[in-house]
This record gives structure tokens, sequence and C-alpha cells, in this order.
């Protein structure tokens, strides 16, 4: 069954107006529709709620109830902007991303990607963190109902996945219909017969709802019926994948030229891969000294990421012409249409390597620093993470085997040679937590995981910790016993 | 009162791994005032007995236990079953000893199949694959996902795979780690003891030897600490443990029958033949004191009910006799008139007035101990005709093991 996922970014007029004025942060704050006195609330933060002030109140009675209440007012033209910037930020993660009805919600294609990224809690993690490091509260649901992930991510913080569409189902039911955008008169008619919850609303016969509690009543319970579930609709990318760069000096010479397209060239491609998608053709604009400006559309048989095809194209192009002038600027502008799946393979999937370059860089490298300055990292058996791999010297490079299984997390530990010892705290037990650098809070701490041995060298005993901070990074820590001190061994990402 | 029962322990009976001996890890419970413990060791149930006389000692209960090594798909997992009784020990350890047959010595793997008939036994899985598998052939209600934690990082992925698939096949998850040792302190001997039995030396020895010292009997607090977030299958240890009620005090000598004559009973048979030795000793008249002798010592061995193992001796003796092989009975059983009827020993005990009881009495309560010697060139000829006799699964050699009582005093 394919998976759909929803981030919700919850009350994201609020979240947007508490950014633009974060010395609001610790006040009651609301959104209202209008500066002026009859302007209605239309989002409200925990404090406001709780001096009795609801969504829908009238500016003039809110400041009644709520003198010292800031209220501003967020225009749909810089929510737009938000939301299409965060549409790009999420581009970032899969190619199929849809703004949807539903403010600061949006509906993103995961599939494909979880062998990328290991599976799909750790593509979702990357995504809740790196919003999260933004400054953006969100949640994120990979589900497999477009509406019934929206309803689970309304009601649960962070990343959750639930296994089957059954727990989907079970905990989208728990969803309180207050969190749907449901006008105010359905939503006390609904309450009155005690339907409070998104389950209870879904075991009402679909038939007579539209004519019971009207259309919006009736399109709420249609979308969420199991076979009425539309694909995502993918926002396209705005801007076209382009590359430019001066030539300096300005230069006439075909074989320079096209040297410097091609380093050009590798990063268009790489720009193109990321959105998923393939050039079909390409405008290749040429700026030239004194001359006018030179364009040539090149458009290859199928649409490709192959450098070396699209090079080729380019050179049997030039070969063709006589330019009038030397070109000072190049442009690049690729049509593009989406990629086949394997075409945007990741290019380590494809092994195209140059073993002899390897070697010469290699023997270089030496030649610069030394016999015993390449080394490779041989795995050893060991439960001390610094005993459990050796540096050996290297004489020559060899292709690494690649493994046939799916792998179980893409993340990496980058581990310290040496581990940092952080800033002492009173009393230092465990129990007291490591201390970070300044502006920087654990928010979260994994483990123990015990290592102890060497008893009859010099004992270790280690309490190792995954910790997450409030930046979203992910450090791997360890409290000393024998030492009774904190240390940083290494970070994930 | 504690509030678990550790269900996975192994003494140093589990050779080269355990590194305490049952009366410790007895002692330790005990003082941890644990209401059980079990013994697991693997693949036999060679700590049970120094475990039960300490435990009856301190007044704790053993639970009766194995580790089995099960191999599935060419795989070997370790299952923890304890037997819940009489007959759960016996299959219990008839499935042992279908390992060890099948295996060469000090290895036993045993099937799926082999524990298919295995009734009245708790099994404790800690992999998903033997949990799948033994939930094939016994079920639910036996079958117990155990969750080891002794705090390494590879467990957490390993503990969820499991209990995924003991909701899928709804088995009860119970909280039990892996004890090798009573205390702490005795992780270093552990640590040798794996490099020894791995064949690596301390700084090489990697995995050979446990990420930490985590495998000692813990204190109730520091388990529940452990468990925190699902006290119901440490609960489930205590439940375990009172329904495994068997003790090795249930066992009781019981010789297997001889082949008897038709219309003869083992008691009568004996009686026939040693009167009949008697009268052959004595040419014919049997004196008084002699007859008072032999009539007190088969009152003795009818109520000891010891009568077959005289009539095996006597059937062994009496092969020797007939194929011509020297053989003659000694030590205490020479204290015994029935013996020397029977032609086993060649000493008269009324005329040498030697004491019976020296050889089994009804207060000693100790199985009476006959012993032969025979010519050695042709004692093969003798174990052959045992083995024929008897069967092979019910005829075994058996060896001594010397331990020196105080080791420490030999290293200077």
């Amino acid at each position: 069954m394919k998976r759909v996922c929803c981030v919700l970014l919850p009350m994201l007029p609020l979240q947007i107006l508490l950014r633009k004025k974060p010395h609001w942060n610790g006040v009651p704050v609301a959104v209202v529709d209008d500066d002026g006195p009859n302007g209605r609330i239309t989002h409200l933060n925990a404090l406001a709620r709780k001096s009795r002030l609801r969504i829908g109140m009238r500016q003039t009675v809110a400041r009644d109830l709520l003198p010292n209440l800031h209220t501003a007012v967020v225009s749909p033209e810089e929510a737009s902007e938000v939301s299409r910037e965060l549409i790009t930020s999420l581009q970032t993660f899969s190619p199929r991303v849809e703004a949807i009805d539903h403010a600061g919600a949006f509906h993103i294609d995961p599939e494909g990607l979880r062998r990328l990224y290991g599976g799909y809690r750790n593509w979702a993690t990357s995504i809740h963190r790196y919003l999260r490091a933004r400054h953006w509260r969100n949640s994120v649901t990979v589900g497999f109902h477009r509406h019934r992930a929206l309803a689970v991510a309304m009601t649960h913080s962070g990343v959750t996945i639930p296994e089957s569409a059954d727990e989907e189902r079970e905990q989208s039911n728990k969803t309180p219909l207050g969190e749907f955008d449901l006008p105010g008169e359905l939503y006390e008619s609904l309450g009155a017969l005690g339907i409070e919850t998104l389950g209870d609303f879904l075991v009402l016969p679909a038939g007579e709802l539209h004519s019971r509690f009207g259309a919006k009543a009736s399109a709420l319970h249609d979308s969420f019926a199991e076979d009425m579930q539309l694909p995502i609709q993918p926002h396209a990318f705005d801007e076209p994948a382009r590359i430019s760069f001066q030539v300096d000096p300005p230069d006439k010479d075909q074989n320079r030229l096209l040297f410097a397209i091609k380093g050009a060239l590798h990063s268009l491609l790489h720009q193109v891969r990321a959105r998923g998608e393939a050039i079909q053709s390409l405008q290749l604009s040429l700026h030239l000294e004194r001359a006018p400006l030179h364009q040539e559309h090149i458009e290859s048989a199928s649409p490709t990421l192959d450098l070396m095809l699209v090079l080729e194209l380019i050179r049997l192009r030039l070969g063709e012409v006589s330019l009038q002038g030397a070109v000072e600027e190049v442009e690049l502008l690729a049509n593009t249409v989406r990629a086949r799946p394997e075409q945007v393979a990741l290019p380590g999937h494809q092994p195209r390597r140059d073993m002899s370059a390897a070697h010469r860089a290699l023997d270089r490298i030496r030649a610069a620093y030394g016999e015993h300055s390449v080394t490779r990292a041989r795995i050893r058996e060991a439960h001390l993470p610094e005993a459990s791999f050796r540096w050996e010297p290297i004489q020559h490079a060899r292709l690494g085997e690649q493994s046939t299984s799916t792998p179980v997390s893409s993340m990496v530990r980058r581990v310290y040679a040496r581990p940092k010892a952080l800033p002492p705290r009173k009393p230092r037990e465990p129990e007291a937590g490591p201390t970070l650098a300044k502006n920087h809070i654990i928010e979260h701490m994994y483990g123990p995981y015990r290592v102890s041995g060497g008893w009859w060298k010099r004992l270790v005993e280690r309490d190792y910790y995954y910790a997450e901070t409030d930046h979203g990074d992910l450090l791997w820590l360890f409290y000393d016993r024998p030492r009774k001190r904190w240390f940083l061994h290494g970070v994930l990402d | 009162m504690g509030t678990y029962v550790p269900l996975w322990v192994k003494s140093n009976h589990s050779f080269l791994e355990g590194a305490s001996f049952p009366e410790e890890l007895v002692e330790r419970a005990h003082a941890l005032g644990l209401p059980a413990v079990a013994i697991t060791d693997r693949d036999g149930v060679y700590g049970l007995v120094r475990a039960h006389m300490r435990a009856k000692e301190l007044g704790i209960r053993i639970v009766t236990g194995a580790q089995f090594t099960v191999g599935i798909d060419g795989n070997a997992h370790h299952v923890v079953a304890l037997a819940k009784t009489r007959r759960g020990y016996a299959d219990l350890c008839r499935a042992l000893s279908l390992g060890h047959a099948r295996c060469e010595k000090g290895v036993s793997l045993v099937t799926s199949a082999d524990l298919e008939q295995t009734r009245e036994v708790f099994f404790l899985c800690a992999t998903p694959t033997a949990l799948r598998v033994l939930h094939a052939s016994h079920g639910p209600s036996s079958l117990f996902a155990l969750c080891a934690r002794h705090l390494t990082d590879c467990e957490k992925p390993r503990e969820k795979a499991l209990r995924s698939v003991a909701r899928e096949l709804d088995v009860q998850t119970v909280g039990a780690n892996e004890v090798l040792y009573h205390h702490k302190l005795r992780r270093p001997l552990q640590d040798v003891l794996a490099c020894i039995r791995g064949g690596k030396v301390l700084s090489e020895a990697g995995h050979t030897i446990c990420a930490n010292a985590e495998h000692d009997l813990k204190p109730t607090d520091e388990f529940d600490r452990l468990f925190a977030d699902d006290p119901a299958c440490l609960r489930r240890t205590i439940d375990i443990a009172e329904q495994c009620a068997f003790s090795l005090d249930d066992l009781r000598y019981r010789y297997p029958e001889e082949h008897l004559p038709s219309g003869r009973n083992e008691q009568g048979w004996l009686r026939e033949l040693t009167f009949r030795g008697a009268r052959a000793r004595y040419q014919g008249k049997v004196p008084g004191d002699v007859r008072m002798q032999v009539e007190r010592e088969l009152q003795i061995i009818r109520k000891l009910d010891y009568g077959g193992y005289f009539l095996t001796m006597y059937e062994i003796v009496q092969y020797c006799r007939q194929q011509s092989i020297l053989c003659q009975g000694r030590g205490s059983a020479a204290n015994s008139a029935v013996c020397f009827c029977l032609g086993i020993t060649a000493i008269d005990p009324v005329r040498m007035d030697l004491l019976f009881e020296r050889f089994l009495s009804v207060e000693r309560a100790e199985p009476p101990d006959i012993d032969l010697d025979i010519e050695h060139d042709r004692r093969e000829e003798v174990i052959q005709h045992v083995y024929e006799k008897y069967g092979r699964r019910h005829a075994a050699m058996v060896a001594n093991i010397f331990v020196t009582a105080s080791a420490p005093q030999c290293v200077t």
C-alpha cells in the first residue's frame, strides 16, 4: 500500500506573526483578519486561549476581556509567500509536494525515498528536524490516506508513522472535530448530538449529511472516504533550472569554452536531478563581446541526465557555428521533464570510477605528505568505539564492495578522534546531565548503552547516549563513570 | 519480597561460560530477597543438584530448566525451557539427550521436531524466528517472548522486532537477563572463561567477551528500573515461577524392572535365587544365623526397593561364570549375605562377623554400590553383553571427575 506524508505547521499565521515579532513570545497574541475594531480573531496562542478568548471573537470584545492582548493581521499574501518558501524547502526532500486546503498543511510523496534515507522514519525525522531548526513548529505523519494523515498530524507532535492503515484509522478517529475549520454553527450542531471526534462524525450515514448539515459537512465526510483519495498534485518548480558564468577574459576558443561549460553543466544536472527531473532540451546563450547575443537550442532524443551526452551535443553544435566575437558570459537554461526513476538514481549507484586516476591522485598525496599519509580504516571486533577500527596505510585504492541489502539507516556517525570533554557540572552525576555550549539545550536523551571493560589494562566504564538538541542536532555523548565527567564522542547527520 | 524471578541463569556448570557456582547464585538470590531462582545451564541440567541442595538449606525455590540450542534453518537459537512438572522435566531431559546424541562431545543441538513432544514446559524465546517455530508446534500458552536488557545498543531494535512478532502471535513477553555470575565482581573471571572458550587473549577478545558487566544477578529495584516501561513482563516471571512447581525432591529412585521368569515378582525371584545359592554355599544345610541374616537383608532390600539392582548384578556375574570370565565382587558388598549367596562376593559375612549396615541401611537411604572386579582383558565382552541385554539407551559408562577441594592453596 502506498504511503503519503502530511507535514503540518499548526496555526501557521500565528507562527508567522511570532517570527516577525519574537518579543511577543510569552504574551497573549491573536491574529485578526482586520486591524479595525470589528476585525475577528482567526488564531490565538495558548495564553490568549487561557484568558477565555475564542476564535471568531471581535477584536473589541477580546480587548475588553484582555486589555494586554497583542493583535496583528497576517495578510494572505504574506501567508502565501511563506507557504511558497516552505514548498521550496520541502521539495529538497521530495519532488512531489502539494499545499492543501488547510493552513500550514502539505502533502508529500515519500515513495522512492525510503531507500535513500534508510526508512520512512529517518526521512520524516529529517523533515521534522529541518523545519524545527528553522523555528517552525511542525508535526510529520507518514500514513496511508491523505486526510487521515492530516488528522493524525493534528493531534500528534513530532514524527508519527502508523504501522498499518488500521492503526492510522484508529489514531485519526480520535481527532477532535474542533481541529477542522468547520463553521461554528455546524460544530455546535454536531456537538449537541454528542459528535465530538472525527470517528464519531465518520460513522454518520453519508447520504443524509448534505441535507441535514450542509455541503461543508458532506465534503468533510467525503474527503475521508477510502475510495475517493486523490493522488498528490505536486507543486511545479517555479524557476527553470538555469546556470550562468562569466568568462574572464572573454574567450573565443571552443575547447576552453567547452571545458568551462562542462563544469557548469555538471552543476545544472545536479540541480535538475534533485528535482526528480531530466533535461529535455537546453538553451545555450552566449553573450559576446561587441556582438549580438548568440543562442542555440539543443535537444536530445530523449530526456537525459547524461553529462557526456549533453556536452557532446554542445560540442557538435558549436563546431558548426562561427562566433562573431569572444564570449563574455555563458548561460544554460534547461527545459526539463519528469525523469524516470532510474535516471534520478544517485550517481554513487552508477559505478563509473577511473581507478588509474585514483591511483595517480593517491601517489601525489603520498609524494607530498609522506609514505604513510594515505590510510584506510579497517574494522576490528571490539566493544569500545575507538578500538573498533584502526587506520592502516594502503598503497592502492580498491573499489569497495557494494552491499545488495537495503541499508538500515542512512545516518552517519562522525566520531571525534579524541572525545571532547564537556564543561563540568555540579553535582557531576549522570542524572545531572551534560552541559552543552551556549544556547544549546538537550531536549531528549536516548540510552544509556553501557560499554565497560579493559580491566586488565585500564578500566573503562562509559554510558553512551544519543542526545537531540533544540537546534535539531543529534549528538553522541557518554558519561565516563570513573572520571565522573561527560564527553562528546561524535555527531550524527 | 522480590518483584521478579531470574529465569535465565547459568552456573559454572555451563562450562567456560558461567562464572559462579550454583550455590553462590542461590545464596545471592536469597540475599536479594528473591522468591525463587531458575537454573538454566547451557544444554544441560548440570548445576541443578548443587543449587537444589543449597536452596533447600536456605528455603528458596529453584525453577528447573535449561538453555537449549535449537537449530532453525541452519542457525542456532537460544531457547530457555522451564519444567512445570515431573513430566516436563522428563521431556526436557529427553530432548537434551537427543541434542547431545546428535552432536560431538560437549555440543548439543536440538531441532524443533525434538521439542514437539515436549509438554508441561515453558519456552522462553529470545528471537522472533524461534518464537514463530515454537508457536507453530506449541501454541501461545506455553510460550513467552524473552526480552533481555543488558544495556547494549543492538538490543533495542531486536526487542522491538521480538515484541512485534509476539503481538502478532498473541504471545506474552517476559523480562529476563542472561545471568552469568552472581555478582559484578565476577565479570573478569567470566571474561577469562569466555576467552579460553573462544581461544583468544584478552587484548584481542573483541566480541568474544560481553560488552559490559550487566550479566549479574540484579537487585529487584535495579531490575524494576530496567523494565520500568513494562512492569507486567516482570510480574509474569513470578507467575511462571509459581507454575513451575517441579522440584528435584519429586524424583525418587526407580530401578528398571528386571526380566523375570513368568509368574515371579522381583522380590520373590531374588529370595528364591538367594536361598538356592545359600543351599549351594552351605552344602544343602543353611545355618540358622545365616538364614536369619539373609531374611533381614531381604527385608531391607524389599523396603528400599533395590531388588532389581541385585538381580542385575547377579545376571552379570552369572554371565561371567558361563563365559569363564574371572569376576569378583569387592568393597562393602562383601558385608552382604545376599551377595555372598548370589555368588557376587566370596566372603561369608556371617562367619566373618561383618556388619551389613556398612553396605546398606534404611537410615542412610543411599543406593547400594556393588563393585565388580572383572578380568581386565575380557572386560569389553561383559560391557558388550550389558549393552546387548539392556540396550544402548539403558546402559552407560560412568567416569569420575576429581575436584581439588582447596584449589587456591595449590597456587603458590
